[in-house]
């Protein structure tokens, strides 16, 4: 047993028993990371703490569903991810979108504007975007959802996903030109 | 995996990492989990608190009722007794002239100067006169002993004439000596000792070459309390005291954590898991090799390290007791529940080459520990009031306790206590 499993274990096995030391370490444990996945998703910081404490409580609520100890972070960051799928859903209906059977491949370069941003704000831009295409880049960028399964998990149709990450991508683009001529 | 285009992946990179929540995150979180609980909302307080203050309220009011009842009714008595006293001394005053006419005519007509007349009479007479007369000595006795002053007159007719007729009732009537209502229920002690406790030996999961003992000590305020007689020989005592318990660690070569990219290390302890940064351990605590890659996230180091938690609690013991008496010595059996409340719970990491680091726990699962008590006091009395004593004390915890890094146990402690006490 290797030492991640067995500290998973332990502490899968105290949550379990509600001891609120247990659940605390696995709070600090996986809080960052997750928190910022819920940053992601969320349209500013208020709606993603609401995901971030509605994914926790299932979390330890559902604890008991982890069968392999060493799947827990993985399991984790599965549950926030439907989590602040549901709860973007639950927000509100999302737009029409016209669909667009091929995305366009954006030329971008790694060294221009973009590289003058912080990631802070590229994370501003990334809240700002419309939900669905929000939904979308996180699943297929961030957590490496192919477009069917994008299509299956938020049912659309695989050519929806493709214009809404292509939707996303240009949004984002727009706002970087943007706040280049800012920059100057 | 997606095949993504440079810019995705640069956005990818710019996304990925870790953001802190909010510090409050943890206790909305706690809110959301319904644990959260004010000490005095908790069910078993809940009930308690109602119970106690319904048993107070109704014996304050009851008092207040009964006392206002009695008064009433000893006014209405004063009263009419007054009024009655007044008519007997009419009468008597009436009765006690007839009476003297009557045996001046008598012994006028030579009546009682004949003893053959009345054989009897004249025989039984002096007897009744004797025991007359000592039935008016105690009644004035007792109406100098219970009556007010500006009712008792020796010379009163009435405690002449009524002598035999002195009832009960009506004594009962008069207002009786002032007694304090709480003499000889309630005692005060103070009380200073030592107590000794001990952790088992705990079966901890440290690495192959990991080691870990621990040492656990307790410091105590001394022990006021106050005692109530209930019935008979059975009392009840609350008191209060303060308590410091140390739990103090020393890990050898024991693994710790470092589970994300801003460099944060989770350092084992016995209550769970201690989050030290990088930053604040500056160069990183590894004298003992570099990190060993675990998982995609995770890599371990080895390190030397200590723990201490420090926890300051509030112990109010609630027990019931037997008293039985040997002539100057007494011996009390106390048996009930000592409720422990954590005020304040802090945690000091200290990394050889390295400040300490301290934090303050917010620990919820020893907020509130309950536990049995049993001791024996063994007291002297060197007079009415004050009495010296000696007791050992026994307490065990009601439930279990669980921790992050062993298995559940039950803490006991044994005290021995010294200490004086007020009867009022």
């Amino acid at each position: 047993m290797v030492p991640d499993t067995e500290l998973y274990s332990q502490l899968i096995s105290s949550c379990i028993a509600k001891d609120a030391r247990a659940q605390k370490a696995l709070y600090t444990l996986f809080a960052p990371a997750m928190f910022k996945i819920c940053l992601r998703y969320a349209t500013d910081t208020s709606s993603a703490q609401d995901i971030f404490q509605d994914a926790f409580v299932k979390v330890y609520q559902n604890l008991h569903k982890v069968k392999q100890p060493s799947h827990l972070p993985g399991w984790v960051k599965r549950v926030f991810v439907y989590t602040a799928i549901d709860n973007l859903r639950a927000q509100a209906k999302f737009r029409q979108h016209i669909e667009i059977d091929g995305a366009v491949q954006l030329e971008t370069s790694a060294h221009g504007i973009e590289a003058q941003l912080a990631a802070a704000d590229i994370m501003e831009l990334v809240q700002k975007l419309p939900q669905r295409a929000r939904l979308v880049f996180n699943l297929y960028v961030m957590e490496g959802f192919a477009h069917k399964e994008i299509a299956e998990l938020l049912s659309i149709t695989e050519g929806t996903s493709k214009s809404q990450l292509f939707e996303a991508k240009k949004a984002l683009q727009k706002h970087l030109q943007a706040q280049e001529k800012m920059i100057g | 995996m997606n095949k993504l285009d440079d810019f995705e992946k640069y956005l990818r990179d710019q996304l990925k990492g870790h953001a802190e929540p909010e510090p409050l995150m943890w206790n909305r979180l706690n809110d959301a989990l319904g644990r959260v609980q004010p000490w005095y909302a908790r069910s078993a307080f809940k009930y308690a608190f109602t119970a106690i203050g319904a048993m107070v309220f109704g014996a304050v009011s009851s008092y207040l009722y009964l006392d206002q009842q009695n008064n009433q009714t000893a006014q209405i008595a004063k009263s009419a007794q007054t009024q009655k006293t007044a008519q007997t001394q009419n009468t008597t005053q009436s009765t006690l002239d007839k009476l003297v006419k009557e045996s001046n005519e008598q012994a006028l007509q030579g009546t009682f100067a004949n003893p053959s007349v009345y054989p009897i009479a004249n025989m039984v007479y002096p007897i009744a006169n004797t025991i007359d007369q000592i039935a008016r000595d105690t009644a004035i006795h007792l109406e100098q002993a219970f009556l007010p002053n500006h009712l008792v007159n020796p010379t009163d007719k009435l405690a002449l004439l009524a002598a035999g007729k002195i009832m009960l009732p009506k004594l009962a009537l008069q207002n009786r000596p002032q007694v304090l209502p709480l003499a000889g229920r309630f005692e005060l002690s103070l009380a200073t000792g030592n107590t000794w406790s001990k952790l088992p030996d705990f079966d901890y999961h440290l690495g192959p070459q990991g080691m870990q003992h621990a040492g656990y000590r307790q410091q105590q305020s001394p022990l006021l309390a106050v005692q109530a007689r209930v019935y008979q020989n059975w009392h009840v005592q609350a008191g209060v005291q303060l308590l410091q318990t140390t739990l103090e660690e020393h890990f050898y070569h024991t693994d710790v954590f470092s589970y994300d990219d801003e460099e944060h290390y989770l350092f084992p302890y016995l209550y769970g898991f201690r989050q030290v940064s990088d930053e604040e351990l500056h160069e990183g605590p590894w004298p003992y090799g570099p990190n060993i890659p675990v998982g995609p996230e995770t890599s371990k180091v080895k390190a030397d390290y200590s723990s201490v938690v420090n926890q300051q609690r509030v112990v109010l013991p609630l027990t019931l007791s037997y008293h039985q008496q040997f002539g100057q010595f007494e011996a009390q059996l106390h048996a009930g529940l000592a409720f422990s409340f954590a005020t304040k719970t802090s945690q000091t990491l200290v990394v050889p080459g390295y400040l300490p680091s301290t934090i303050y726990l917010h620990s919820q699962n020893e907020l509130l520990q309950t536990f049995a008590q049993s001791q024996l006091r063994l007291s002297y009395k060197a007079n009415r009031h004050f009495s010296i004593f000696v007791e050992p004390q026994l307490r065990s915890s009601v439930r279990q306790q669980n921790l992050v890094h062993a298995t559940p146990y039950r803490s006991n402690s044994k005290a021995l206590f010294a200490g004086l006490s007020w009867n009022f």
